[in-house]
């Protein structure tokens, strides 16, 4: 396996590691803490109204950022992708310490 | 909310809920941490910085989301913690009412439970009615606390999915841009709070001049940031005055010489030597532990304000205003130590009250507006106009820089030309809970005042020759104002402990720093701090005089 072989390997892993992240993100229940909280608190009224608004306000927020990651992913996946496909575009963007033959190790 | 609504509230959950927040806004610096660790050394080029820029933004925003929602759990436990206490204080009342045949009902009523009890013991009856009337005063102010509580979560939530931010100098919304002079401090304080406490630190370290002076933004932080600024400006106007003397210097002497240029220089010169001194004074009551709560060099001369004990907590707050050739630099530490003795007394009146023994009060000279020097100026209300709009914008900023906690009383102190200053200000603002003036040349016009009647005072000594000078200034003394209830300055008996109290006469001792406390300065201290019942009223008929042989 050749050097750039390795670093496109670990390029297009490292998308997948961001595309995972963007849907865990999109997971997370923070909004679910917001819902939660008026029916421990019976009668107030201001908090019931703000939490309402809060949860919609996270739920859209984590999912807008997850998108976002996840789209940041499937980037460096295409990135990857491209580098794979066009050698000499891996040439020029990835850096690499491939001892050469008789060179200095 | 009612009483059997409070008596629900399920502290305990939302506590675990404010771990539960916590907890997952960890797992989202987690994924940030994950997300900022995904970039491969060896990739370079153009892309990759794209890649790496966009990366940074995406990791920036998870820390965003995390920041805004701190304050929320943190809210979240302070409520808890108090539903706690409100619970038990909910147990107590209700042990109480049992005892005597009283029920608390879902509503917040009082139920009899054994109708007839009253007829049986007068002695019991009237104890019974006394424990009602307690008990009703309990639920009204758990009732009070309890709402409180509603405004203050929702207040933390608002701050979440609404953060105010302002534009920065591309117009980019930025919650590190400064609000603009002339924000609404309402609007200010809501952005700081949202702020994180890096954000605030960075902004006091970086915008010191602005967050200095900025109505809306916590006084602890003004007082840091204008502390910071005050050596940088002593080496700009050092050299400033270093370069003005030169110029001096280099001025021809002899027949012909420019006498005119010279005296114009001397002006100057002695313009900034004051404003150095200024410094010197700010910084002397910075080291004694006062906060420099405005600091403004721009101008004739420095402006400043210096608070005495904690403003951003304090129960009560007042802020005083002097008049006539009030300079930092000439008679700043003279008010300090007058309003200093004043709060003190203040503070022991709160002290022999047992229903107000834990409130605090802390006070504000407020010398930020260029006062009139001399009488040229001082016939005149222009000074007077320019210092009230930005009275009254620090005024609206004493609340709007606790929004979850405004103090429960804002009153406004001012002598002389401060209180025809005071009393624009307060045209123009309705934080204030109450004005007093002394030795005042009057505001012209009490319509329009913001502040309710029967808060509004007035001291006028014997011999005090600004406040006898009728209406030919500023609307003369508000002595004859109906709406302006007239307090004692004469040698009087302190209600509260008996103690003789003299007199003041003249238009400079209402507030002396003497360690005595005069009538004058224990009524100013019982209307700072509301003590209806400590007011000394100025007697409305004349004193009978002994009668000689005629």
């Amino acid at each position: 396996m050749s050097g750039y072989e390795v670093v496109i390997e670990e390029l297009e892993q490292r998308g997948r590691d961001a595309i995972e992240v963007g849907e865990a993100t999109k997971r997370i229940e923070l909004a679910e803490h917001a819902d939660a909280i008026p029916e421990l608190l019976p009668g107030a009224g201001e908090t019931a109204s703000e939490a309402a608004t809060l949860s919609e306000h996270w739920e859209r927020q984590l999912r807008d950022l997850g998108g976002r990651v996840a789209t940041y992913g499937d980037e460096i996946v295409g990135a990857a992708e491209r580098y794979e496909a066009d050698e000499e575009a891996a040439a020029e963007e990835l850096r690499l310490h491939i001892p050469q033959p008789g060179g200095p190790v | 909310m009612s009483w059997g609504d409070i008596r629900e509230w399920n502290a305990e959950g939302l506590e675990s809920q404010a771990d539960d927040i916590k907890s997952t806004l960890e797992d989202l610096k987690r994924h940030a941490d994950d997300l900022g660790g995904l970039h491969p050394r060896e990739w370079i080029g153009e892309a990759s910085q794209r890649a790496r820029t966009k990366r940074g933004d995406l990791v920036g925003e998870y820390e965003d989301i995390a920041h805004a929602a701190e304050p929320l759990w943190k809210q979240l436990q302070d409520s808890a913690d108090e539903i706690v206490e409100l619970h038990r204080e909910q147990d107590d009342a209700a042990e109480l009412a049992a005892r005597y045949f009283w029920r608390i009902t879902h509503a917040g009523h009082l139920e009899n439970t054994a109708p007839g009890v009253e007829q049986l013991d007068p002695e019991f009856t009237q104890r019974r009615q006394e424990v009602a009337r307690q008990l009703r005063t309990t639920i009204g102010d758990i009732e009070e606390r309890a709402a409180r509580i509603d405004a203050e979560i929702a207040a933390a939530m608002r701050r979440v999915h609404s953060p105010r931010m302002f534009r920065d100098e591309d117009g980019e919304r930025d919650r590190l841009a400064v609000p603009p002079a002339g924000t609404d401090p309402s609007a200010v304080g809501e952005w700081w709070h949202g702020l994180s406490t890096e954000e605030r630190e960075q902004l006091i370290r970086t915008e010191p001049a602005a967050i200095g002076n900025l109505d809306g933004v916590p006084y602890s932080a003004r007082h840091e940031a204008n502390v910071a600024r005050i050596p940088i400006e002593r080496e700009r106007l050092q050299d400033q005055l270093a370069e003005l003397q030169a110029e001096r210097a280099d001025l021809p002497r002899g027949p012909g010489a420019p006498i005119t240029e010279r005296h114009e220089l001397n002006a100057r010169i002695q313009r900034v030597e004051e404003k150095l001194d200024a410094l010197d004074v700010l910084e002397f009551q910075a080291d004694r532990g006062r906060s420099i709560v405005a600091l403004d060099t721009g101008g004739e001369g420095v402006r400043s304000a210096v608070a005495i004990g904690d403003v951003d907590a304090a129960d009560n707050v007042s802020v005083y205003t002097p008049g006539m050739n009030s300079a930092v630099q000439d008679n700043m530490n003279r008010y300090v130590e007058e309003i200093d003795e004043v709060t003190e007394y203040a503070d022991d009146m709160l002290g022999r009250d047992p229903d107000r023994r834990g409130e605090s009060v802390a006070s504000v000279v407020w010398m930020d507006y260029h006062a009139p020097q001399g009488l040229g100026s001082v016939l005149s209300d222009s000074r007077a106009q320019q210092g009230a709009e930005r009275l009254a914008g620090f005024m609206d900023g004493i609340p709007a820089s606790r929004p979850d906690d405004p103090p429960q009383r804002l009153a406004g102190v001012g002598h002389s030309y401060g209180s025809t200053t005071m009393g624009e200000a307060l045209k123009q603002t309705d934080a204030a809970d109450a004005f007093i003036a002394q030795g005042s040349p009057g505001w012209y016009s009490s319509d329009g005042l913001l502040v309710p009647e029967g808060e509004r005072f007035n001291l006028s000594a014997d011999n005090d020759v600004v406040a006898d000078l009728g209406g030919l200034v500023h609307g003369g003394n508000p002595s004859g104002d109906a709406t302006v209830r007239e307090l004692s300055t004469d040698d009087a008996i302190a209600p509260d402990t008996g103690d003789e109290l003299p007199g003041v006469t003249g238009h400079t001792d209402y507030t002396e720093a003497d360690d005595v406390m005069s009538t004058s300065e224990y009524n100013t201290a019982a209307v700072m701090i509301g003590q209806e019942e400590n007011y000394i009223d100025q007697p409305t008929t004349l004193p009978e005089y002994p009668r000689g042989p005629r």
